[in-house]
């Protein structure tokens, strides 16, 4: 081994091992930013909450949802890079996570699926009942661009700033 | 004082406002350049019978009754010049009883005749006539999408006419695309200094009876992903005249279609910006209730505003 190739080694090294300590931080900062954002503020006392009929259950749900994809975020140190995967492939694991918390609130049946279709429904006008409901076109969102990815990628500038923090650059 | 393009005054088109217009306009002609159209001649009947060129006398209070009289079909077509191989006819007049009356007014607008003066309503009124065989219209122009988007629309009460013989007053005219900003706009720079780009999402709502006709629609409005399409200045264009319709929804004499409107001044154009549509993300086709289905088709569009 070359030193070139030894020093480039050592610094892989390095940061491989502070790829836990990113991670940590990234799914402790998460929350925090997705609190911040229009959709959270409305799920919890604005026209989502009266859409979906969350009522004062919301926080908690809402909460869950947002802790499980948090979590659901992980780092991976490739190719001389630093990669974000998100967990949820489909949400199909999330969108379960949304029907359980629904069901343990006792709240309006017909609404079970509202993470649905906030995540993945888009701009389609559902049946609800006798009426006709859609989630309102500057909240909607579909499989590859919902709150969770268009959060992410707004706040994008975050996660470098934690990873550069952590890598001890800045 | 304000900056901006449009705030010479508060009644001016905005630019949300000349958006609007513009996709109207560049639907329209699109779709027309493409033979969405029906020409129809005296005593033509539709699939379920009737006569299709036979108007039916309707009450406005501000005419006596036997001077308005209603078209069975919406969207009149105005455009002429057509690069499509067959051209819509041009209301010339109508046949009262067989014969042909040249004094009264076409009103485009709301697809009616008004006779200058009352003729009999039991008279047999005809004409020959274009409608545009898809409804294109805001979201706030629609009546029907304002109940759907307020909840208050039933899926099972849903009225729209279909097939001849049938008038579709007040109602709901298949198959139709509805447009609509959506609230969120954002704002970038655009070349240090030089304005910015003014970011939006538009979604054209595809309405038919028909989910074969909703894919094809729907690939139609996805395929333009990507496209750059002139605007021309709804302002300056109202100012002069050249506008289509006027108060009465009669056809102006100076009238000028989309590809008109957005030639460059030196050509007696009225040339404004470009925009473009970016992103397009077709959605899930949904059975709203009664045969009909809805298909979104989402775009991200771009507007470079320089010199505001």
């Amino acid at each position: 081994m070359t030193p070139e190739q030894a020093v480039k080694e050592e610094f892989r090294k390095y940061l491989h091992s502070k790829v836990p300590n990113i991670q940590n931080k990234i799914q402790t900062e998460l929350p925090k930013i997705f609190r911040n954002t229009d959709i959270y503020k409305e799920l919890l006392e604005g026209i989502l909450n009266e859409r979906f009929r969350l009522g004062k259950t919301a926080q908690d749900q809402v909460e869950q949802v947002v802790s499980k994809f948090s979590q659901s975020v992980s780092i991976q140190y490739k190719n001389d890079g630093f990669v974000i995967n998100i967990g949820f492939d489909d949400f199909q694991d999330l969108l379960e996570t949304g029907k359980d918390l629904q069901e343990e609130s006792y709240l309006d049946k017909d609404n079970s699926q509202w993470l649905e279709s906030l995540l993945i429904k888009g701009d389609t006008f559902e049946k609800q009942g006798s009426t006709i409901f859609r989630v309102p076109p500057e909240f909607a969102g579909t499989i590859d661009n919902n709150w969770f990815f268009r959060t992410i990628s707004e706040n994008i500038k975050l996660i470098e700033d934690i990873i550069k923090y952590e890598v001890g650059g800045v | 004082m304000f900056k901006g393009t449009n705030s010479n005054s508060i009644y001016d088109f905005s630019t949300t406002d000349i958006i609007n217009v513009n996709l109207k306009f560049w639907l329209d002609w699109s779709f027309l350049n493409i033979g969405a159209f029906q020409n129809i001649s005296i005593n033509d009947s539709g699939i379920y019978g009737g006569d299709l060129s036979r108007l039916i006398p309707i009450r406005d209070k501000y005419y006596t009754d036997g001077q308005v009289w209603k078209f069975p079909k919406n969207n009149l077509v105005w455009e002429s010049g057509l690069t499509y191989q067959t051209q819509p006819v041009n209301i010339s007049g109508a046949y009262v009883d067989n014969s042909f009356n040249t004094s009264l007014t076409v009103d485009y607008a709301q697809s009616r005749i008004i006779f200058d003066s009352a003729i009999s309503t039991t008279s047999t009124v005809q004409a020959n006539y274009s409608y545009k065989v898809i409804d294109i219209k805001s979201s706030h122009e629609s009546q029907f999408f304002k109940e759907l988007q307020g909840g208050s629309l039933r899926p099972d009460l849903i009225d729209y006419g279909i097939g001849s013989g049938e008038y579709e007053y007040n109602r709901l005219q298949l198959p139709c695309i509805i447009y609509e900003t959506v609230g969120k706009k954002f704002s970038k720079g655009y070349q240090l200094g030089l304005g910015h780009v003014n970011e939006r999402d538009i979604i054209f709502h595809i309405f038919s009876e028909d989910y074969g006709l909703n894919d094809r629609l729907s690939d139609i409005i996805s395929e333009q992903q990507d496209n750059t399409i002139f605007l021309f200045d709804a302002q300056r264009a109202a100012n002069s005249g050249v506008f289509p319709l006027q108060y009465n929804g009669a056809l102006n004499s100076s009238a000028k279609t989309y590809s008109q409107l957005i030639q460059l001044n030196v050509n007696n154009g009225y040339r404004w910006r470009k925009f473009d549509l970016l992103n397009s993300n077709s959605q899930k086709t949904n059975e709203l209730g009664k045969n009909i289905y809805h298909t979104p088709v989402r775009f991200t569009t771009n507007l470079v505003l320089t010199n505001v």
